[in-house]
């Protein structure tokens, strides 16, 4: 089986058990700021509607077993609505970094594909999709992963399936970030689209009158297990992108060990929250109650 | 209540020779033109046995009231086909003979008004069939034989062609769903086993695929092509030009069948 120039797509369920779709993306390097439009580009040509092709995990395994991905240097956890668009331009800005930004298909794998298996198997189709994903095309050397919100929750899994791989996790003052969220609701903010234990919460979490609250409780999660994570791994990097701001992508940089001549400089500066802090009294009163005390933790271990 | 039986046949079984019968007996100059002619490629034509206007021409089926349909002329010519409509307990609407005449393709589509859940369903009494006739509904191949009754979910994806040299004529009965109906249909799909295959153009397209997945100089030839029938087309020539006998029938049902699948996606960011 030749899977040269194919891209994982899709996890899809068949009556045989769980398979990986794939797309024919030739020798295109991977660079967008977000996986999920470059296939919305692809499935756009009736082509690839047509040839997705699928495969088993073993396969896609066997495949990446001989076919040795670009070495990943560096996994991005965030929490959205931090700057973390920009960061994955930044990484892919030279032509040298494969970057996968959110790539659906490791989501998907690791709800749909992953859940009641050994951890040792769960280890070897996560590094089989990122090896996948990480096929080095045109001039890319190294590959690196930007993940989604909820991933966080998956670090220790991601450390033992890349223990040499630094990691960093971005994130944002809370009441800049609620502001951000709500003036702009994420699908997966939304409880019917991503299962709300995704994000270590509950149904009852929701509340339909205040919609600032579930949010923020995911939020609180993610703070809490970023914490545990920096204390309990090593090759970990807090990123304050407010405050980080404009030193935040040579920081990354530095800790993912690129160069100077790796990366292209910065394309200006993150826009700043300060003109946002002062705001709403409501949010702060939310971030005060569920967040500030995880956020001085983890500005406190950042420093 | 399991609504989603997506096709079952019934344990009835009617005899063949007076199923022919009383086909003979259906004057040729009856038979109408089925009305949307965009939905089919050589002769689909119909008859009725029970309309609206209770006229035998009159070969529409539309969701009104049971009560509002008459019996046409033709029911009382064809003593058979009365009795077999009578097995079925439950309030009739439209009886009509459908007749797809040999070399003639229905192309896929959906009704989408005919589903259990409408309250609403279609059986299917083969009078006259043929080997080479193939009836596929959601990219399965059913083989309904003379004689047989069959219910079917037509809000799925069904397409029929008649590659053979006899025409197919089926009774077609809809009615409304009754407690009677809905214990029938939920003994037989739990009792019969009603075998499918694979269509064969599918097949054919499936192998295609496998040896494009393998070909650059296919897939270059190929993939860019943006213009969605005339992809279609040129995967039709490039299979038939390598000896792949599959048609665009298969390749459409695919590229539908992929699309809903691909749109259908959750992806929550």
């Amino acid at each position: 089986m030749n899977l040269e120039g194919w891209l994982p797509a899709d996890v899809v369920v068949r009556a045989g058990g769980r398979r990986i779709a794939w797309t024919l993306r030739g020798r295109e390097p991977l660079r967008e700021s977000s996986f999920e439009q470059t296939l919305q580009d692809q499935m756009a040509k009736p082509f690839h509607q047509l040839f997705r092709r699928e495969t088993s995990l073993e396969a896609m395994a066997a495949w990446v077993e001989n076919h040795p991905p670009a070495p990943l240097r560096g996994i991005v956890f965030h929490t959205a609505h931090c700057g973390s668009r920009a960061l994955a331009r930044f990484l892919a800005n030279n032509g040298k970094n494969r970057v996968a930004a959110q790539p659906t298909p490791l989501d998907s794998l690791l709800r749909l594909g992953l859940p009641n298996l050994p951890r040792s198997t769960q280890v070897v189709w996560l590094r089989a999709m990122a090896g996948a994903l990480g096929q080095p095309q045109a001039a890319e050397r190294a590959s690196f992963l930007l993940l989604h919100p909820w991933h966080i929750h998956s670090i220790d899994l991601f450390r033992e399936a890349f223990p040499e791989t630094p990691w960093i996790f971005l994130y944002d003052e809370p009441v800049a970030w609620l502001q951000s969220i709500l003036r702009n609701p994420p699908m997966w903010t939304i409880p019917s689209l991503l299962p709300p234990e995704e994000l270590r919460l509950e149904l009852c979490d929701w509340l339909p009158q205040r919609p600032e609250i579930y949010p923020a409780r995911a939020l609180t999660a993610m703070y809490r297990a970023s914490l545990d994570a920096v204390r309990t791994h090593s090759q970990g990097l807090l990123i304050n992108r407010g405050v980080d701001n404009g030193a935040a992508h040579s920081r990354v940089a530095r800790h993912f060990g690129l160069e100077a001549k790796d990366v292209l400089p910065s394309q200006g500066r993150e826009a700043s929250h300060t003109n946002l802090l002062a705001g709403d009294s409501r949010l702060r009163d939310v971030a005060n109650e569920y967040l500030q005390g995880l956020y001085e933790e983890l500005e406190a271990l950042r420093r | 209540m399991q609504s989603n039986i997506p096709w079952t046949r019934l344990p009835m079984s009617f005899e063949p020779a007076r199923l022919h019968e009383d086909l003979a007996r259906i004057p040729e100059e009856v038979w109408t033109e089925h009305f949307n002619q965009n939905d089919y490629q050589g002769r689909w034509s119909s008859v009725s046995l029970r309309s609206l206007s209770g006229r035998s021409n009159d070969i529409s089926a539309p969701g009104a009231e049971a009560d509002a349909f008459r019996e046409t002329p033709l029911m009382e010519q064809c003593p058979y086909l009365q009795a077999v409509v009578r097995t079925f307990e439950f309030p009739l609407r439209a009886v009509r003979l459908l007749r797809l005449q040999a070399g003639s393709r229905v192309r896929e589509h959906i009704d989408a008004d005919l589903g259990l859940a409408g309250g609403e369903l279609r059986i299917h009494v083969p009078m006259a069939t043929n080997d080479q006739l193939e009836f596929v509904v959601a990219n399965r191949q059913l083989k309904l034989r003379e004689g047989e009754a069959w219910y079917v979910d037509f809000s799925q994806p069904h397409r029929i062609h008649n590659g053979g040299e006899t025409d197919r004529v089926h009774l077609v009965i809809d009615g409304q769903v009754n407690d009677w109906a809905l214990a029938l249909l939920e003994r037989s799909a739990k009792e019969i086993v009603t075998e499918t295959c694979e269509p064969r153009g599918i097949a054919e397209f499936r192998a295609f695929r496998e040896r494009v997945y393998e070909d650059a100089e296919l897939q270059s030839n190929l993939e860019p092509i943006l213009h969605t029938p005339e992809l279609l087309q040129a995967v039709v020539d490039a299979g038939q030009a390598r000896g792949y006998n599959f048609g665009l029938d298969e390749v459409e049902s695919v590229y539908r069948e992929n699309r809903r699948e691909w749109k259908a996606r959750v992806v929550p960011l």
